[in-house]
């Protein structure tokens, strides 16, 4: 059995439309995959930076795979969340990103991208917040189907991570 | 790097055929005093001594404690312990007769109370006449649990090596070297640790230090069932249960894990991409639905970024080299991306082409990140052209997307594409893995990798053999020299 350890942090984002922002995220994999310890999701604090350009979470991701075939490698999913003055929370952008698969030590930049609706709805929006969410983010993961969404870009989520993997050479796959 | 003698402290899980009282293995424990020095780190062996006894499955014996030998001179109490040290073993039977699940049984609860309680009630006279019939059975016979299917627990058996004086049962000398279990139901034994091969360095028992000299205690074990081949009826072989071990093709297999990350500096907005695998061939793919797909339409931002995060995955089964095709015209994967736009009147538009060479032999880094693909578009010269593309949407496009690697059809020697005029278009961003895992065959048994042989990595393990075979013939050289060197020995 191979093990796959992902040790690093889940840091900051940037370059959303507003700054006091919070991220749910969570490691997605196959069947072939199993969690050995570790926690496969989890949802950062609320950062409301007063001067800097980044949002700072530094939220630790600690993981350990075991797994059975190359077939299925993790990734991660995230989603930022806006947390407005009024005590809403609005969804920012979802992101995909799949984990390295070079062990060592990685900057993984995930970008994010927010379905919209029609013309009506982006100006309600504009005023009111909320807006067009996916209704279950499952749908999306694989991606055959995405291309009857419409979407606008955003920000940037940034990964720092470690990756450290054992016992693959001597299964033949060659990381 | 793992070195071929490396071998794992892991469980071992064999299927078993045949009658498990011919089950025999040999357990060989070397004993040798070393001295470690703090200073240099190499450690000396003298005065190794070696116990070799062969168990059958629930052999209860107990060795005669061996004589006294020349390692009785050291002073040190802790030594005095190895002169009487021999092997036992000591066994378990776990069953039991009545029809619950096993794991309810091994904790007090309600349920064994009340069992406890029933049979204490039975011997009690008062309620002799309610008793009449005899309703449990505390050792059922083989044939009443085969009939209840009633569960059979592991046999254990453990193997323990004493280190007391010879005569006193102390429990804290015993150190238990391995255990198996033995399951009468499914014919599976399960030892722990697992057999040793038969080159390799065996385990090592956590050892005692006393001042600056120590114990080493080292032992392996060897199956000894499987030795005749031929199929007689009182032999027991042991199959190696697979289970838990890697997937591994049958061929050689390539994972490309791909991701479309972002694009910018496109003329229009709204773009989505299509994105084609082309394979040599040769090279097959299961499912070849995941050679092409399409991302989303996505509005660009302030930057004039455009971004997709599309994450797709393709499996392709690499040929053998016997089977491969010569003078083909294309020798590894391509990836062709083609960025359309649409706009608000559902005009589409062609914005740029751009493609990718998969490596076909694995580098190095196999995840690369941030790759900035140039794209670019088919010009005309011709401005009808251009006000076609502004009013109505439409492009000149390529008539087959892979002319803009190698076309497929391509039979020539000299590719040409002179003649079509492009002009740069925008960066697409795409994130590709690809992992190339080989497969179970003859040459791959000796864990000889084939990036190994061209890479620094071959070097540096030829070194190591070379030091590692270097220290082995100087420790012979100066186990060979101690009668001449130690003194008073006898």
């Amino acid at each position: 059995m191979a093990e796959l350890f992902i040790i690093g942090q889940l840091c900051s984002a940037e370059r959303f439309p507003s700054k006091s922002l919070f991220c749910k995220w969570s490691v997605h994999a196959g069947t072939n995959w199993k969690i050995i310890s570790g926690h496969k999701e989890g949802q950062t604090q609320v950062d409301s930076p007063a001067y800097d350009t980044r949002t700072w979470w530094c939220h630790p991701i600690d993981i350990h795979f075991a797994s059975k075939g190359i077939q299925g490698w993790p990734k991660f999913h995230v989603q930022v969340y806006h947390y407005d003055s009024y005590g809403r929370s609005e969804i920012y952008g979802y992101g995909f990103c799949y984990v390295p698969t070079t062990p060592g030590k990685h900057t993984v930049d995930c970008h994010t991208w927010r379905p919209i609706g029609n013309l009506r709805d982006e100006f309600r929006r504009f005023f009111l917040g909320g807006g067009a969410q996916l209704k279950s983010p499952d749908f999306v993961y694989c991606g055959t189907d995405r291309y009857r969404l419409h979407t606008e870009s955003l920000g940037t989520v940034r990964f720092q991570l470690n990756v450290i993997a054992r016992n693959f050479r001597r299964y033949g796959v060659e990381l | 790097m793992s070195n071929k003698d490396d071998i794992d402290y892991d469980l071992g899980s064999y299927r078993c055929e045949g009658s498990v009282e011919h089950f025999k293995f040999r357990i060989c424990l070397e004993i040798s005093r070393t001295s470690f020095h703090h200073k240099n780190t190499e450690i000396e062996k003298k005065y190794t001594k070696r116990i070799e006894k062969v168990f059958h499955w629930m052999e209860k014996t107990l060795d005669e404690p061996q004589d006294q030998n020349d390692l009785e001179e050291t002073s040190s109490s802790i030594e005095g312990k190895l002169l009487d040290s021999h092997l036992i073993t000591k066994f378990n039977q776990q069953y039991n007769g009545r029809t619950m699940l096993h794991d309810v049984m091994c904790h007090e609860n309600t349920l064994t109370e009340s069992f406890k309680k029933m049979g204490l009630m039975k011997d009690h006279k008062k309620n002799a006449h309610f008793f009449t019939k005899n309703v449990i059975d505390n050792s059922p016979s083989d044939t009443s649990k085969l009939q209840n299917r009633l569960p059979n627990f592991n046999q254990i058996m453990h193997v323990l090596l004493d280190l007391g004086n010879y005569g006193t049962e102390n429990e804290e000398n015993n150190l238990v070297l391995a255990s198996l279990y033995w399951n009468p139901n499914s014919h599976i034994m399960t030892i722990f640790p697992d057999f040793t091969t038969s080159n390799c360095s065996g385990y090592i028992l956590p050892i005692s230090t006393v001042k600056d000299s120590c114990f080493e205690y080292r032992f392996w074990i060897e199956n000894l069932s499987n030795e005749s081949l031929e199929l007689i009826t009182d032999t027991f072989h042991l199959l190696k249960l697979d289970n838990y071990e890697f997937y591994i093709p049958e061929t050689d297999t390539m994972e490309i894990f791909g991701e479309i990350t972002s694009a910018s500096g496109f003329e229009y907005d709204n773009i989505f991409i299509r994105y084609f695998i082309d394979l040599p061939s040769g090279w097959k793919c299961a499912n070849t639905n995941s050679l092409s797909g399409t991302t989303h339409t996505c509005r660009r931002n302030n930057n004039m970024t455009s971004i997709f995060s599309y994450l797709f995955n393709v499996t392709i089964t690499l040929p053998k080299e016997i089977d491969q095709p010569k003078d083909q015209p294309i020798n590894s994967a391509f990836i062709t991306f083609i960025i359309y736009s649409m706009d608000s009147w559902n005009k589409e538009r062609v914005e740029g082409y751009a493609s990718y060479q998969i490596p076909k032999f694995s580098t190095p880094i196999s995840y690369r990140n941030n790759i900035k693909l140039e794209a670019w578009l088919p010009k005309s010269r011709n401005c009808v052209d251009n006000l076609r593309r502004y009013f109505i949407g439409g492009t000149v496009k390529l008539a087959e997307p892979n002319y803009i690697g190698v076309p497929t059809n391509f039979n020539e020697k000299l590719l040409s594409k002179f003649g079509m005029e492009t002009e740069h278009r925008g960066i697409l961003n795409i994130t590709l893995t690809n992992l190339m895992q080989r497969c179970k065959s003859i040459e791959n048994t000796n864990n000889i990798n084939t990036s190994d042989i061209v890479s620094s990595q071959a070097l540096v393990k030829s070194v190591n053999n070379v030091m590692a075979s270097f220290k082995r013939a100087r420790q012979r050289m100066l186990l060979a020299c101690q009668p001449i060197l130690s003194p008073s020995h006898n």
